[in-house]
C-alpha cells in the first residue's frame, strides 16, 4: 500500500512530467545509453561549430568538424579586453577554484576581470547581467546556476551585443563550457558500483541520487548516468532498488538532513550507493549514511575542496569513495581560451567539454597533493 | 559642527512615530556620493535603473512587511508566499488562463496565506513568529509537493514583458513599485487604516479600550501584507523569466533588514513607509556600489552588515538623547 507521501509523489511525477530516474531494462545485462539531442549533454557528433556574429549578436553555425575534443591554449586578449565574470556562488569550493584561477589568469595575461556574484539566485543573475554589461564587459563566462533564469540572463546580453559562454548549465545562444554530464555520473556510478562488488554485495544494491530539477536536464544527466554506470557493473535493478530524493539547497547540511530521513523511511535498503550533483551534497550523503550506522558509500561530482579533502579519509571511516574529477581550476583556461577564440573571431565548438577521472583515496594525491 | 547638529535635529524629519532617521538620509548622500567617485559607472542613467530594478521585488514585499512591523508583528512568510503566487500564476497560464485570471488568483492566494496568518495571531493568539514561521514552511513545502520541485519557464509575453518592457525609458516593474508606494503614501495618513496601524502597534491594549477592534483590524494588516508579497512574486517571476517553488528563500531578511533600515521598530508604533523606501535604497545602492567597485562579495556583506547596524545604532542613541531629554 503506497503512503500518502509516495501516492502524491507518483501523481506529480505522472501528471507533470517530473523527474524520474528508472532503468531502461531488467535483464541482467545492462548497457549504458546516453541520451542524445541534450542541450548540454549533445554527443559528439551532435555538436556544431560557432562564429559570433556581431551584426546579429547570435552565434552562427559554421561549416567543420565539432566532435574532436577542444584543445585549451589560453593567450593575451586583445589590449583593454574586460572579461565578464558572473560568479555561480562566490560561497562554494567548486566556485571559489574557477574564481581563483580566472584571477591568476587576469594577472599572467593581461586582462581585466568585471566581477560579480550570482549567489546561486535567479534574481541575482539578471542583476549581475546588468552590472556586467554597465561595466562594458566584452566577452562573459556566466555561472548561472539557475537554469530557468538563463533566458532572462540571455536577453541582457543578446541586446548589448556581447557573446557569453555559460559554465555548467545551459544558456540560449552562448557556447556551454563544463562537465561532460553523462560520462562524469557513469564514471561515479561504475566506481561505486565495483566497491560495491568486491565486497560481494551487487544483489543487494540499493541506489539513491540527489535531484535538483532546477538546476537543468544537463545537470540531471549526471544522475541518470550515476544509475545506469551501477547498472553496467551490477546488471539491471529493479525499479524500487532506485530511487531520488529532492536536494536543491546546494548544501551538505540538507543532504545530510534528507538522506538521513530516507535511510530511516528506508529500512531495507541494504548497500547504498548514492551521490548527488557536486561535491557538498554528496559528502553529506556519506556523512548521513556513516552517521545512521547503515551500509553503502557515496561518491562526490566535481572533486572540489569538499570533495578532494573527503577522498583523502578512508572510506571505511566516512562511506565517502572518491569523486569524479572536473578540475574546476581548469575551467578558466578552457574559458580564456574560447574568449580568445571569439574575439578573434575563430569557430568555437557549441559546446565544450572537460574530460573526467574519478579520485579515491589511493590516487587524490596524484592530481591533488597534499599540502 | 553645529551645523550638522542643527540639520540633525531639524523639524523637517518629523516628530514621533512618524519620524524619518536623518542619519539614514545622510547615509544615502553620503555613500552616494563616495560611490559616484569610487566607480565611473555608478552616476548613469542606466545604472541608476538598474538600482531601481534591482530592488523592486524586496521593495514590493516590504511595503507589507512594514505594516505589519508598525503593528506590532511581523511576517516570515513573505518568501513562500511570493514563491507560491508565482507558481500558481504560471500553472495557471499554462493551463490556458487568462493573464488577469492568473495575477487575480495569485493576489487571492497571497491575500489567503496573509489571512491565515492574521487568524492565526490575531485570533488564536499565536506569536507571529512562530505562526508565519509555520506558514513559511507550510506554503514552501506545499509548492514542492505540488510542482515536484520543478519550475516552471514563463512563455507568455504579457507578463515577460512586465519584467523587460519600459514606458518612456522607465521599466514597467519600477513604475508598478512607485505606484504601490503611491498608493500606500497617500491612502495611510488620511484613512482609519493608517492611523490605527500605529495605534495598535504602539499599545495594543489601549487601542482596544479606546474601541478598536484589534483583531480585525490586524487580519486586514496581514492581508495586506499578503497581498504586497503575492505581487512581488508575480514581478520576481517577471523578472527571471521562471517560477520557481524554490524563489525567494531568504527574502524576508531582505525585507526586514529595509524596513528596519527605515526605522521601523520591532516593538511597534514606530515606522514609515518613506523610511523604508529610504533603508531599500540605500541598502540596493550599496549591493550596487561595492558590485561595481569590484569589492568581493565576502566583504561586501560585512560592509553591508556595518552599515545596518550603524544605521540602527545612531537612530537608538539619537531617539535616546530625545527621550531622555
Amino acid at each position: 500500500m503506497l503512503s500518502l507521501t509516495s501516492t502524491i509523489r507518483l501523481m506529480t511525477k505522472v501528471f507533470l512530467g517530473a523527474t524520474v530516474l528508472v532503468p531502461t531494462a531488467f535483464a541482467q545485462d545492462f548497457e549504458a545509453r546516453p541520451k542524445g539531442g541534450i542541450p548540454g549533454a549533445l554527443l559528439p557528433e551532435e555538436r556544431s561549430l560557432w562564429v559570433y556574429d556581431t551584426g546579429s549578436r547570435k552565434f552562427e553555425p559554421t561549416e567543420g568538424d565539432a566532435s574532436a575534443a577542444y584543445e585549451a591554449s589560453p593567450r593575451a586578449l586583445p589590449d583593454g579586453t574586460k572579461v565578464g565574470f558572473a560568479e555561480g556562488w562566490a560561497a562554494i569550493p567548486f566556485s571559489y577554484a574557477i574564481n581563483q584561477r580566472l584571477y591568476e589568469l587576469a594577472g599572467e595575461l593581461g586582462f581585466e576581470v568585471v566581477y560579480c556574484d550570482n549567489a546561486f539566485k535567479a534574481d541575482q543573475a539578471v542583476t549581475c547581467a546588468e552590472l556586467l554589461v554597465q561595466q562594458g564587459a566584452d566577452v562573459v563566462i556566466e555561472s548561472n546556476w539557475q537554469s530557468g533564469a538563463a533566458a532572462a540572463v540571455m536577453n541582457i546580453f543578446n541586446e548589448a551585443g556581447i557573446p557569453v559562454m555559460s559554465v555548467d548549465v545551459v544558456h540560449p545562444n552562448a557556447i556551454f563550457l563544463g562537465a561532460d554530464n553523462y560520462a562524469s555520473g557513469l564514471i561515479g556510478g561504475q566506481a561505486a558500483a565495483e566497491h560495491a562488488k568486491a565486497l560481494g554485495r551487487c544483489d543487494d544494491v540499493t541506489v539513491l541520487v540527489g535531484i535538483n530539477p532546477g538546476e537543468g536536464e544537463a545537470a540531471n544527466e549526471r544522475l541518470s548516468g550515476f544509475v545506469d554506470g551501477v547498472q553496467t557493473v551490477c546488471g539491471a535493478l529493479p525499479a524500487d532498488r532506485i530511487d531520488d530524493e529532492l536536494i536543491d539547497a546546494g548544501t551538505t547540511d540538507q543532504a545530510l538532513t534528507v538522506v538521513t530521513d530516507w535511510l530511516t523511511a528506508h529500512p531495507g535498503a541494504g548497500f547504498v550507493l548514492a551521490t548527488a550533483i557536486d561535491d557538498p551534497r554528496g559528502f553529506g550523503m556519506s556523512n548521513a549514511i556513516a552517521q545512521a550506522g547503515r551500509e553503502g558509500v557515496a561518491v562526490g561530482i566535481g572533486c572540489d575542496e569538499v570533495g578532494v579533502a573527503a577522498t583523502r579519509v578512508p572510506v571505511k571511516d566516512n562511506h565517502f569513495l572518491g569523486c569524479v574529477a572536473y578540475f574546476p581550476e581548469k575551467y578558466p583556461d578552457y574559458a580564456v581560451s574560447i574568449a580568445a577564440d571569439i574575439l578573434e573571431g575563430k569557430a568555437v565548438p557549441q559546446e565544450v567539454h572537460l574530460d573526467h577521472v574519478f579520485l579515491t583515496e589511493e590516487s587524490i594525491n596524484d592530481a591533488y597533493p597534499a599540502e | 559642527m553645529n551645523v550638522l547638529n542643527s540639520f540633525m535635529n531639524s523639524r523637517i524629519w518629523g516628530r514621533g512615530a512618524t519620524a524619518l532617521n536623518p542619519g539614514l538620509v545622510l547615509a544615502v548622500v553620503v555613500v552616494f556620493i563616495a560611490l559616484s567617485f569610487i566607480s565611473p559607472y555608478f552616476l548613469t542613467a542606466t545604472n541608476l535603473l538598474n538600482v531601481a530594478k534591482a530592488l523592486v521585488i524586496v521593495g514590493i514585499a516590504a511595503v507589507g512587511e512594514t505594516l505589519v512591523i508598525i503593528a506590532g508583528g511581523f511576517d516570515l512568510s513573505i518568501g513562500s508566499t511570493m514563491a507560491a503566487a508565482g507558481m500558481l500564476a504560471a500553472y495557471m497560464l499554462d493551463s490556458g488562463f487568462g493573464v488577469a485570471a492568473a495575477f487575480c488568483a495569485a493576489i487571492g492566494l497571497g491575500m489567503s496565506i496573509g489571512a491565515t496568518n492574521g487568524v492565526l495571531i490575531s485570533y488564536f493568539r499565536i506569536n507571529p513568529l512562530i505562526a508565519t514561521l509555520a506558514m513559511l514552511a507550510i506554503i514552501r513545502g506545499l509548492a514542492f509537493v505540488i510542482s515536484n520541485g520543478r519550475e516552471i519557464v514563463i512563455t507568455n509575453q504579457t507578463w515577460l514583458n512586465l519584467g523587460t518592457g519600459k514606458l518612456a525609458g522607465i521599466p514597467y516593474i519600477v513604475l508598478i513599485l512607485v505606484l504601490v508606494y503611491l498608493a500606500f503614501l497617500l491612502l495611510l495618513p488620511r484613512s482609519t487604516f493608517g492611523r490605527y496601524i500605529y495605534a495598535i502597534g504602539s499599545n495594543a491594549r489601549a487601542a482596544r479600550l479606546a474601541g478598536i477592534s484589534t483583531q480585525r483590524w490586524r487580519l486586514l494588516i496581514y492581508i495586506t501584507c499578503g497581498a504586497t508579497a503575492a505581487l512581488a512574486g508575480l514581478m520576481l517571476a517577471a523578472r527571471t523569466g521562471n517560477a520557481r517553488p524554490a524563489a525567494a528563500m531568504g527574502f524576508e531578511l531582505d525585507v526586514i533588514t529595509a524596513v528596519i533600515l527605515g526605522g521601523a521598530s520591532l516593538k511597534g508604533g514606530r515606522g514609515t513607509l518613506l523610511g523604508t523606501a529610504i533603508g531599500l535604497i540605500l541598502l540596493f545602492m550599496i549591493n550596487n556600489g561595492l558590485t561595481l567597485a569590484q569589492v568581493p562579495s565576502f566583504w561586501q556583506q560585512v560592509v553591508k552588515g556595518g552599515i545596518l547596524l550603524a544605521a540602527v545604532l545612531y537612530d537608538e542613541l539619537r531617539r535616546g538623547r530625545v527621550d531622555d531629554g
